[in-house]
């Protein structure tokens, strides 16, 4: 150990033992409401799969974390990290080392106030019951679960689509790569808010844990939020730690310790930057299972009841697929956001957009096709239950969102980006918008018109309409993700500098390896 | 072990809805809010259903509790805190102090016949001087339905039990049951009161293709 | 009316002093509502002795066809024997909803239900009723077409067995007509031949037809046809009640009741026994405008109904819960019996039995009655029917004895064959293309209830809505008028126009609208006051009305 390090060192330490505290914590309560569930006469092993499954996952992290964050120790090369700064560097620190402007803190103010909006209607809803929102029999789910849907939507899309452009190579993603981690994160905190929401008993919330039944499909949704909102931390902090080295140099005051606290003795070593490849890398592969598992989960809790139209197979893939359609959207949009806000049209190109088109256009077609496949089943099985509920979203009281669906998730990206010339900056963004709106239009579709359409003739039941107070809860949800993204941009670099400057570098050296080795296949065949 | 259970004669059934009365001032159900009738909680409902085209056209009203699912009630499968389950005697009970209001139990229930308490009942004055002691007012935010007045049963065993002897056939009747002026409702264990009722050639249960087995017997209108 | 719309509590003595003040020297009009039967004879008792009309204030339909039994049979108390029933029509009649005795209806038909012996019950409607529904059969008849359709099953039954004609010479000739065959018949009504011929010999096999009191037109077809297939008098038919003998001081004098307000010029003091006419009074009884002229009204009633709240006195009456009970009549096999039974529960406010209240109303009008108080009317009451135990323990006795032999006229059907005749001539729909199908659920039975929460969510027994009022049509009749299922409608009449939300169903003819009776309350707190609209609004009588639905935008 070496002086000087002793404060940060014992956080750190500290911080270990909570991750491999926490796995352990979570391996003994699966192992615990396995027993009890056992003794109980019910399903346990449930309790078993999903224990080996989130404590295997959490171990991994602790692991992963704990290696690397060895392996940084030991490739510390006692030189004082100072890399020469360039324009880039300037361009993209410029946010975080400036003050907050006037119209910074006005955009802020007014963001706390929607948010104090929806807080206020919280508070109606506490005191007076769900009776204030639009619920009631038979719709007892509604904008609160679209909403959480919607979000964990945005999550698990934005760490999948990095993690998967990350192994796939592409260049491109290092743009996106921190907008999409930090979005992803802010999704996993503002959308279970809304479960939040929905719960009538908020204060019976600790019977989850304290006697959990493992084979409800809730718990599974409890368990994957935990676990995901755990993982995508992560993802998002190992690849700051160059940029928490570079921040170290670059500020001062108050900020500065936190800074290198945050850095873990980062100094840009070979051997360093070895270790957190090789980190990052092996996290982008564990991320790829855990959001597809997680995303399907959420589709789950509706199709594993009997209901006409949710009881189907498809509306798994379907999440998934929505998941990583409305992310691509939300990454274009925070995207031009940044460029827009931060003058980052140096780093944020035209190539991100044209390619975050493409995948808009990709994820349409396919779209296209799980909708066909959908609509084809279901109206040439001609089941009745389902007629009725198909009718009312083709050309009934949900035919405008389900149209809306259709003309955002297919029409939109289509028509706008299929041809490369079409993918401007512009057209994607407007495009991303449509995507972004239809996303939610469609999962609106997907749950509520089949709770409106009971199986049973009840008495009493009515239309589902949203009441103010939800309406006002997803305002604050949405401003509540601008703010906290918004916050996190002044503290860190909206684009890797380290890697972004690294890819550069690097960027010649690639094209001309991998050309070479195409060219090479050809002439020696 | 009793597997309780009820048989609706439709035959007989008037729709007059008394069952549906006495079962919500037996069972302390909230009076309910005139602008929200969505929100309305009755355990126990005449289910309206109109079949066939003018002038072939015929009704079928059918009293409607919990069906109290014998084989794996989907309810109870998705409920996370164990506030709904099929306990020994095939009843499913329903625990408001372990709900934690999540309404995924209702939102699984094929037949929808699970309430949501919206708000806090309120029983003005002087409604709430016809409270039934032995049952509980609700509190908001907790799901609510037909328990086949178990609380009649406990009445019923701690009476036998004072009295030093076994529970009498038919001495457990449910509020709904003693209010049929038909006689359409008819309760008690399908192995004893009840025994044979699944096998009359008119017996059948609501969505019988999903294999729920429901403990709530229609039997079907005659035709003469 | 003069109302000032705010209420100031006074002693009963200062009550009934007031009362006695403003009605010293002036007319005095009676309204009755829904009375028990000893409460009632002592208000006509009253107004026998006063001079006063007494107005019946309940509503016709589902009330028994008292006029036509009155006409044909020479008294209104005879029963439909549905307990004992093999085959029943009922004409327009929703019995299971609406029926003197609900809860004797109700076990009729689990009787009809029980064992071997099932009966037969049809109904010829507008709609598909609660009681069309637990039919065997439901023929679509248009409330106005009714006597027609009454008159071809006549037509039928003559046919097949030219003997019974002789039971009704009268009815038997306007049925032989031969407008009134079932073909020709069938074909001017819409449904189908067949149907007249074989609910002919369902009847002459031994049947009874239904009516309840609501139009005149209807219900001396019905008895009529009653007559004509010889159920008069036989069990399972129409049978006279054998009604325990009225106690000592209650028979006489007593005033009759009459269906209209008197209209004389001077400004009476109306007081209203358990009546509501601010709510259900129909336009064409003219008491409304009786009110309105009326110099002092007091409402005797349980509940602070839109007429209480109108009134200058309200006296509070105990509910049945929380009074003596003591009521004798006849169940539906013609047997007479007697129930009585103490007082359930403590009033919960400062309210009087009934008979304490009408004796003390008595007093202040200076009418002197042979009790001094409800203790001594009860007590008297019970003597003369040895149920002085009843009294005290609560409970019900049947009465062995055997109903007097009807005596009745010549041609008994003479006086409905022209009652029908004129029904006949009235005319169709008009410019208001719609028959008006109207009907009053259980839960609201006799326009109370409706403060009652827990009764809303059966009043609505084939549909889904709550706590509104729903007018219903057929698809292809709202098709016409292009308007979706669920939109609020205008329905209007010849006299008014009320708003309401509109249901589809097959079960109703597409020339006919039907509409539920009991909510567009005023007064009786939130579950009633504002809830829906009141239909009442929409007819000057019980008699078949037409309407028109259009969109409301």
């Amino acid at each position: 150990m070496r002086p000087g390090r002793g404060g940060a060192f014992r956080v750190q330490i500290a911080f270990f033992l909570f991750i491999w505290g926490f796995t352990f914590v979570t391996a003994g309560w699966f192992a615990w409401s396995a027993r009890w569930l056992h003794r109980y006469g019910d399903a346990w092993k449930p309790a078993v799969v999903m224990g080996i499954a989130v404590t295997s996952c959490f171990a991994l992290l602790a692991g992963l974390l704990t290696w690397t964050f060895v392996a940084l120790g030991r490739g510390e090369n006692g030189e004082r990290f100072d890399p020469v700064p360039d324009p880039i560097e300037r361009r993209l620190l410029a946010p975080v080392l400036a003050g907050w402007s006037a119209r910074t803190w006005a955009t802020a103010l007014a963001l706390v106030a929607v948010i104090a909006w929806a807080g206020y209607c919280w508070y109606l809803q506490l005191r007076y019951g769900l009776a204030v929102t639009g619920l009631g029999r038979p719709v007892f789910w509604g904008m609160y679960i679209v909403d959480f849907d919607f979000f964990l939507g945005i999550a698990y899309g934005l760490v999948l689509l990095s993690a998967v452009l990350r192994l796939a190579g592409a260049d491109w993603r290092r743009a996106g790569q921190r907008l999409a981690a930090m979005g992803a994160v802010f999704a996993m905190i503002v959308g279970p808010v809304n479960i939040l929401l929905d719960l009538g008993r908020l204060d019976h919330l600790h019977k989850v844990y304290a006697s959990g039944r493992m084979q409800s499909p809730l718990l599974w949704d409890v368990a994957s939020i935990m676990t995901f909102l755990i993982t995508c931390l992560v993802y998002l902090f190992l690849p700051l730690i160059p940029d928490f080295g570079l921040l170290r140099e670059r500020v001062g005051g108050f900020r500065k310790p936190i800074y290198r606290f945050l850095s873990f003795g980062w100094t840009g070593s070979a051997a360093q930057v070895a270790a957190l490849d090789r980190a990052n890398r092996l996290l982008a592969i564990l991320v790829v299972f855990v959001a597809v598992i997680v995303r399907s989960v959420v589709a789950w809790i509706t199709s594993l009841t009997l209901q006409p139209l949710w009881h189907s197979a498809l509306t798994g893939p379907m999440y998934v697929l929505g998941a990583i359609f409305l992310s691509a959207a939300v990454l274009a949009l925070l995207l031009a956001a940044m460029r827009r806000a931060f003058g980052l049209s140096a780093v944020i190109r035209p190539v991100h957009f044209d390619k975050l088109g493409l995948v808009l256009v990709l994820c349409a077609v396919v779209w296209g096709y799980l909708m066909v496949s959908e609509l084809l089943t279901v109206s040439y099985g001609n089941e009745p239950d389902e007629m009725a509920i198909i009718a009312t979203k083709l050309s009934g009281r949900f035919s405008l969102l389900f149209w809306m669906a259709v003309g955002g998730l297919f029409a939109a990206p289509v028509a706008l980006l299929t041809r490369k010339s079409w993918r401007t900056a512009g057209r994607v963004v407007a495009a991303s918008l449509a995507v972004f709106v239809g996303s939610w239009a469609q999962l609106y579709t997907e749950l509520v018109p089949v709770l409106e359409h009971p199986r049973m003739p009840l008495p009493g039941s009515g239309h589902y309409r949203p009441a103010a107070v939800e309406i006002a809860t997803f305002a604050g949800c949405l401003a509540a993700f601008v703010l906290l993204t918004m916050i996190l941009t002044r503290f860190v670099p909206v684009v890797a500098v380290f890697y972004e400057r690294r890819g550069r570098g690097d960027a010649a050296a690639q094209a001309t390896e991998r050309s070479r080795e195409y060219q090479a296949e050809v002439t020696h065949p | 072990m009793s597997r309780w259970g009820m048989a609706v004669d439709l035959d007989r059934c008037t729709a007059c809805g008394a069952c549906t009365v006495a079962c919500a001032q037996e069972n302390n159900v909230a009076l309910g809010n005139p602008d929200r009738p969505d929100q309305l909680i009755r355990w126990m409902e005449i289910l309206p259903a109109e079949r066939g085209k003018y002038p072939e056209v015929s009704a079928r009203l059918a009293p409607s509790p919990c069906q109290h699912c014998d084989r794996e009630p989907p309810c109870a499968r998705v409920c996370p805190v164990y506030a709904t389950y099929r306990n020994v005697e095939g009843l499913i009970p329903q625990i408001y102090e372990q709900c934690i209001g999540c309404r995924y139990c209702v939102n699984a229930c094929p037949y929808t016949c699970k309430h949501f308490n919206w708000s806090r009942p309120e029983f003005p004055a002087p409604f709430e001087r016809g409270l039934n002691p032995d049952v509980s007012v609700r509190n908001a935010g907790v799901m609510e339905k037909c328990n086949f007045c178990y609380h009649r049963l406990q009445v019923v065993r701690d009476t036998a039990a004072q009295e030093g002897r076994e529970p009498k056939l038919g001495e457990y009747r449910t509020a709904c049951q003693e209010s049929c002026p038909t006689k359409a409702i008819r309760f008690g264990d399908l192995d004893g009161e009840l025994e044979g009722v699944r096998e009359n050639e008119r017996a059948f249960t609501l969505l019988e293709d999903l294999g729920l087995m429901p403990k709530v017997i229609y039997l079907k209108e005659k035709t003469s | 009316m003069p109302a000032t719309g705010k209420l100031e509590p006074i002693g009963w003595a200062e009550a009934f002093e007031r009362l006695a003040d403003k009605t010293r020297g002036s007319e005095v009009v009676f309204g009755a509502g829904d009375l028990g039967r000893g409460e009632r004879q002592l208000l006509r008792g009253i107004a026998a002795r006063r001079e006063a009309a007494v107005v019946d204030a309940r509503l016709p339909w589902g009330a028994a066809p008292v006029e036509a039994m009155r006409e044909m049979l020479g008294s209104g108390e005879w029963r439909f024997d549905l307990p004992r029933a093999t085959f029943v029509l009922s004409l327009g009649a929703d019995w299971l909803q609406s029926f003197p005795s609900p809860v004797e209806a109700q076990r009729a038909f689990g009787a009809m239900r029980e064992g071997p012996r099932r009966a037969c019950v049809v109904t010829a409607d507008a709609r598909l009723s609660v009681t069309a529904a637990r039919s065997n059969d439901w023929f679509p008849v248009a409330r106005h077409h009714l006597p027609e359709f009454a008159l071809s099953v006549a037509h039928a039954m003559v046919r097949m067995s030219p003997a019974v004609a002789a039971r009704s010479p009268a009815f038997a000739a306007l049925a032989g007509e031969t407008r009134f065959g079932a073909t020709e018949t069938g074909k001017r009504l819409g449904i189908r031949p067949h149907l007249i011929d074989w609910t002919a010999s369902g009847l002459g096999m031994g049947g009874v037809v239904v009516v309840d009191g609501a139009d005149r037109g209807i219900e001396a077809a019905g008895m009529a046809l009653n007559l004509v297939a010889g159920a008069i008098g036989r069990p399972g038919g129409v049978v006279a009640a054998a009604l325990p003998p009225l106690p000592a001081g209650l028979g006489e004098p007593q005033a009759r009741e009459t269906g209209e307000f008197p209209r004389t010029r001077a400004a009476p003091v109306v007081i209203l026994a358990a009546a509501n006419p601010v709510q259900l009074a129909l336009a064409g009884s003219g008491f409304r405008e009786g009110l309105a002229r009326a110099s002092f009204v007091v409402s005797l009633s349980p509940f602070l109904d839109e007429s209480a709240e109108r009134a200058d006195l309200v006296l509070p009456v105990s509910t049945p819960l929380e009074s003596r009970n003591l009521t004798w009549g006849c169940t539906l096999d013609g047997r007479g019996f007697v129930s009585a039974g103490p007082a359930a529960v403590k009033p919960l406010y400062d309210t009087l039995e009934w008979p304490e209240a009408l004796l003390r109303v008595g007093r202040a009008l200076s009418v002197e009655l042979p009790w001094k108080d409800a203790g001594a009317y009860f007590a008297a009451a019970a003597e003369a029917l040895s149920a002085q135990d009843l009294l005290k323990k609560g409970g019900f006795k049947s009465l062995e004895q055997d109903p007097a032999p009807p005596s009745l006229p010549a041609d008994p059907g003479a006086w409905a064959a022209e009652t029908v005749r004129s029904a006949l001539s009235r005319p169709g729909p008009g410019a208001f293309p719609l028959g008006l199908a109207v009907h009053v659920p259980l839960a609201f039975l006799g326009g109370s209830g409706a403060h009652l929460p827990y009764l809303h969510g059966i009043a609505q027994v084939s549909g889904r809505e709550i706590w509104q009022t729903v007018v219903e049509l057929h698809p292809d009749t709202a098709r016409a008028l292009h308007i979706p299922e669920g939109a609020p409608v205008w329905v209007d009449s010849a006299r008014g126009s009320i708003q309401a939300v509109l249901r589809l169903r097959q079960g109703i003819r597409p020339d006919s609208a039907g509409l539920a009776l009991g909510l567009g309350r005023k007064a009786l707190g939130a579950f009633a006051a504002e809830r829906g609209t009141n239909p009442l609004d929409l007819v000057e009588s019980a008699e078949p009305a037409f309407v028109r639905v259009r969109g409301a935008t």
